[in-house]
């Protein structure tokens, strides 16, 4: 039986569990390798060079090219609600550097005291058109990308899932017939867990601590991901907290009724775009939205009452489950 | 002697009927929303009828009520575990 292998990346952990150690290392070389391409943060990174050098082509690698390219597709598909390209709203919120130095700087946020901004209230302008228009061309003749001016690319909400996705198709690929790939809590998994047949995936309690939402138990290809309000929250000095999920429409974190999201797909990067464009939305929209969009596609939606919504078609990923009705969530004031 | 044995042999099979039908019931649910601890919702079998009381004829040795069957035999332990408690998680989908 395989030992689970884990390791540092992207800022978080990563964990590899049902295959062998060789394969887990390679997953860790593909996941590297990503990481020095795709962060924002690294100043020799392709993502930065295609932000600092705007209006110009820059020829980047074929890893970087398909990730952009998948990662246009997601803004089409989504009609902009997933946008890579809010790098610069990120900064203007205090998101400018690796997170573990804005929580440093940060006053430490109070969730239950995490309030909505006012309408108006410091935003960072938008173009009207930042939902329709695509301000980044790919060239694949030259491989090649080119960024208008104004805009920056952030890809940090599907760089993980789309790294991990990718190095477990490698693994199936070359035959490997089951295993789990979790990056940082988007998982990845496919054919059966050696001892119990069944993957067993809990999804977390958005406070962090406490018990499981619910439990699920998996065979076969599923992907999920899991994002929330609570996790990446900060407050600069006198300002009101904010998170990292914008709200493509007003250039400031979403405001909805939801606290967290998990997704269920077969491709971990859908699963990825979908949980935050449900956040955005809210679930009196999102929910209905997804249902008709992509109802393929199965949530976990955590509201902040602490109510819990599950989609009815949870049968197609997880062969058994167990989900609370409530969790407990001091309501955070409005 | 005899009545008292076939009493008690009557009462350990209906009871290890009544439990199987009880894990069935339990086992089969794919998956569920949970509120509070859920109870079993098996129906008790139905005791044997008794034959069409005639002139002359007792009344068999094997008819029993299920009162008698409770107040004798205590009904084994269930043997068949809940489910999913010899599982173990591998990880857990979270906001990263």
């Amino acid at each position: 039986m395989e030992t689970p292998f884990a390791f540092q990346a992207m800022n978080t952990d990563f964990l590899v569990d049902g295959v062998s150690e060789a394969a887990a290392i390679a997953v860790q070389e593909r996941v590297r390798l990503a990481e020095s391409m795709f962060s924002r943060f690294a100043p020799d990174s392709e993502i930065n060079r295609i932000n600092q050098m705007t209006e110009e082509w820059t020829a980047v690698s074929s890893l970087t090219y398909d990730l952009l390219f998948d990662a246009v597709a997601a803004f089409r598909a989504t009609e902009g609600l997933f946008n890579p390209f809010l790098g610069l709203a990120m900064n203007k919120l205090g998101y400018d550097r690796s997170f573990e130095l804005v929580q440093k700087d940060s006053v430490q946020v109070d969730v239950n005291g995490w309030r909505r901004q006012e309408a108006g209230e410091n935003r960072p302008i938008v173009e009207s058109a930042a939902r329709s228009i695509i301000p980044l061309e790919l060239d694949p003749q030259k491989q090649a990308a080119k960024l208008r001016s104004g805009f920056a690319l952030d890809v940090g909400g599907i760089a993980k899932g789309w790294t991990a996705q990718r190095a477990a198709d490698g693994l199936m690929a070359q035959g490997v017939r089951s295993g789990l790939v979790d990056a940082g809590g988007d998982v990845v998994l496919w054919g059966k867990e050696a001892k119990q047949e069944v993957w067993g995936i809990g999804v977390a309690n958005p406070r962090g601590s406490g018990e499981d939402i619910a439990d699920l138990w998996c065979e076969g290809l599923t992907a999920m991901a899991t994002s929330s309000i609570v996790k990446r929250s900060w407050q600069a000095p006198g300002q009101v907290a904010v998170h990292h999920i914008i709200d493509p429409r007003t250039g400031v974190s979403a405001q909805s009724d939801l606290l967290q999201v998990t997704v269920l797909a077969r491709e971990l990067s859908v699963a990825e775009q979908y949980a935050k464009c449900l956040i955005v939305l809210g679930s009196a929209i999102g929910f209905p939205w997804i249902t008709k969009r992509q109802p393929n596609l199965a949530y976990i939606g955590v509201q902040r009452d602490g109510l819990i919504r599950v989609s009815d078609n949870l049968d197609l990923y997880a062969k058994e489950w167990e989900v609370k009705k409530h969790v407990e969530w001091n309501n955070p004031k409005h | 002697m005899s009545n008292k044995k076939d009493i008690l042999i009557v009462g350990v099979l209906s009871t290890v009927l009544f439990t199987g039908f009880t894990a069935y019931t339990h086992v089969a649910g794919r998956g569920r929303t949970v509120a509070s601890p859920q109870s079993s919702t098996a129906a008790a079998p139905l005791a044997p009828q008794p034959p069409t009381n005639k002139k002359n004829v007792a009344t068999p040795s094997s008819v029993i009520t299920q009162n008698a069957v409770d107040s004798q035999v205590a009904p084994p332990a269930d043997p068949t575990p809940p489910p999913n408690t010899a599982r173990t998680k591998n990880t857990k989908t979270k906001a990263s």
